[in-house]
């Protein structure tokens, strides 16, 4: 299967790639200091220099993008807060999609589908939780009143629940979920070579397949005469080599 | 085979209540029980008479050589404590009957019963000794987090090191627990020349302040025995000659708020959110798959741009 539509530039994988090193890190690392049972990693130096110094990678990652790319990222940014309808009908069709592979209950979805709108501003918003709660937790720590202490460890633990458990879920619908199969064709091919087959963009995002061909396909079942390549990807970064 | 939404309720529900059943493993001090009953009506205890003691500092002379812990800087009285004393007698001021008299008082751990500092200890660093209610700390395993220094309600734990560098330690007084487990008496009550210092099994030490505090409210009607119910217990008591807010203590100290929420909801609900993803997605990974066996033996031919969207 020719994976022939772009989804994404080399500049964003390379974001997604550091930034998920970076958080494995402080995720696998959070783990040990939070759970008591593997307190015996948790101890010495080691756990918590791994924590800080994936902390400052994490930190930086995301404003080096944004001074980089500025107009990239903040396209980006504005995509998580557009949000309607059609958000409300992707989640009724969600536990049978997901469950159950009832394709024809969901309705297309744009460039990201909304769970993974969900996901991106959720990262988003931890990345400041855990920016700013972090610091505090270091800097607060010699303080004569413990309220500043205890309310940063609370935030900076309930991002790390969430987070946690939703990257769980991120990977599971990446790699490991039927639909996002085969690997080479699909969500894992887009976020490690760029692209993905057109079969894929027509089933799970069909609205932006439709978008960046500004074609109709009345008759699904005919290869219609579609551009090899995403127009937007390519206007966005002239030079962009898949 | 076609799965009815009962029969799907009777899968997951059950599934995904596994994780909320299953007690997270805490540290000795369970979220429930506390310690071991022994520990919280037995174990060992010091008593400290505040009326006895003058402020000489012998006891802090004997803890920083028994500890080897660095020498001081200068001379002269300690205003606090810190990773290098573990106990300090501070000379203040109290009002007794309308006139300002000195009073001392030996700051040290006061190995609470409901000890917050085992409660928040990330490491298991901090524990109770089982047999004696002194709250030990592993050395090796402290990794200097702060938890502790921030939580104790009497603000004991003190840390070293700098924090950029990452190289931290937390110290504390341990009661000289080595030489308790083999049946010796910490070397401060050893050397306390005039014998405001006592040391034996808790209750008894709890007798003996009772009946001094009784004698001593002839003279100072407010004095009190700091210990001997407050956090359950605590196994260093002191003798005060007026009421603990006269010496800054805390009336009614107890484990903070904050404490007890983190390790009593946020983390075992983060254990169980964490699970609970785990088996949601193991069971969608068991529908989807028998969904997508099924749908790949109903199409006979092989794709040719077949439709998987509308």
């Amino acid at each position: 299967m020719e994976t022939e539509i772009i989804r994404y530039s080399r500049p964003v994988r390379w974001l997604h790639w550091t930034y998920a090193g970076a958080f494995l890190v402080l995720f696998l690392t959070g783990v040990i200091i939070f759970i008591p049972a593997l307190d015996k990693l948790a101890g010495g130096e080691w756990t918590r220099m791994f924590h800080r110094g994936a902390a400052i990678l994490l930190f930086v990652e995301p404003i080096a993008y944004l001074i980089l790319y500025p107009n990239s990222a903040w396209r980006g940014i504005k995509e998580t807060f557009i949000w309607s309808k059609d958000d409300l009908d992707w989640a009724r069709a969600m536990p049978r999609y997901y469950f159950f592979l009832d394709e024809k209950a969901m309705p297309p979805q744009g460039h990201i589908n909304t769970g993974q709108k969900l996901w991106w501003l959720m990262v988003l918003v931890s990345w400041v939780v855990f920016a700013v709660t972090g610091v505090l937790i270091v800097v607060s720590k010699g303080l004569p009143t413990r309220a500043l202490f205890e309310w940063s460890i609370m935030l900076h633990d309930v991002a790390f629940i969430g987070t946690g458990c939703m990257l769980f879920v991120h990977i599971f619908l990446s790699v490991i979920h039927p639909l996002m199969r085969p690997l080479r064709s699909g969500p894992w091919n887009a976020m490690v070579h760029g692209t993905v087959s057109r079969e894929y963009a027509r089933s799970h995002h069909r609205k932006w397949y439709e978008e960046i061909n500004k074609v109709e396909i009345r008759n699904t079942d005919s290869p219609d005469s579609v551009p090899l390549v995403s127009s937007t990807a390519v206007d966005r970064f002239p030079g962009l080599r898949r | 085979m076609e799965l009815s939404r009962r029969d799907f309720m009777k899968f997951s529900v059950p599934a995904l209540c596994l994780p909320l059943v299953s007690k997270p493993q805490g540290s000795i001090t369970s979220l429930a029980g506390g310690p071991a009953l022994s520990v919280r009506t037995g174990g060992k205890a010091i008593l400290y008479d505040g009326s006895k003691c003058n402020g000489c500092r012998a006891c802090e002379v004997a803890c920083r050589r028994a500890n080897r812990l660095a020498p001081l800087p200068q001379q002269g009285p300690q205003l606090d404590l810190s990773p290098n004393s573990w106990t300090v007698v501070k000379t203040t001021e109290v009002v007794v009957n309308g006139k300002a008299e000195k009073a001392a008082l030996r700051l040290q751990c006061l190995h609470c019963t409901d000890a917050t500092c085992v409660k928040v200890c990330s490491t298991g660093t901090l524990r109770h000794n089982e047999v004696t209610g002194i709250v030990e700390f592993d050395r090796d395993k402290c990794n200097g987090c702060g938890y502790c220094v921030q939580e104790c309600p009497f603000h004991v734990p003190r840390v070293s090191g700098t924090d950029a560098s990452g190289q931290q330690q937390m110290f504390k007084c341990t009661m000289c627990s080595t030489r308790v487990n083999t049946n010796r008496r910490p070397v401060c009550v050893d050397v306390c020349p005039f014998h405001a210092l006592s040391f034996g099994h808790r209750e008894q030490m709890v007798n003996e302040g009772s009946d001094r505090v009784k004698n001593l409210r002839a003279t100072y009607p407010d004095a009190t025995l700091y210990g001997k119910d407050e956090l359950g217990g605590l196994h260093v008591l002191r003798i005060l000659k007026a009421s603990p807010l006269a010496y800054g203590l805390p009336e009614r100290p107890e484990v903070p708020a904050g404490a007890t929420f983190w390790r009593g909801v946020v983390h075992p609900l983060g254990l169980g959110l964490g699970g609970l993803a785990v088996v949601g997605l193991a069971a969608n990974y068991v529908f989807a798959s028998q969904a997508n066996k099924e749908r790949k033996g109903e199409t006979k031919e092989p794709e040719s741009g077949g439709s998987h969207g509308n």
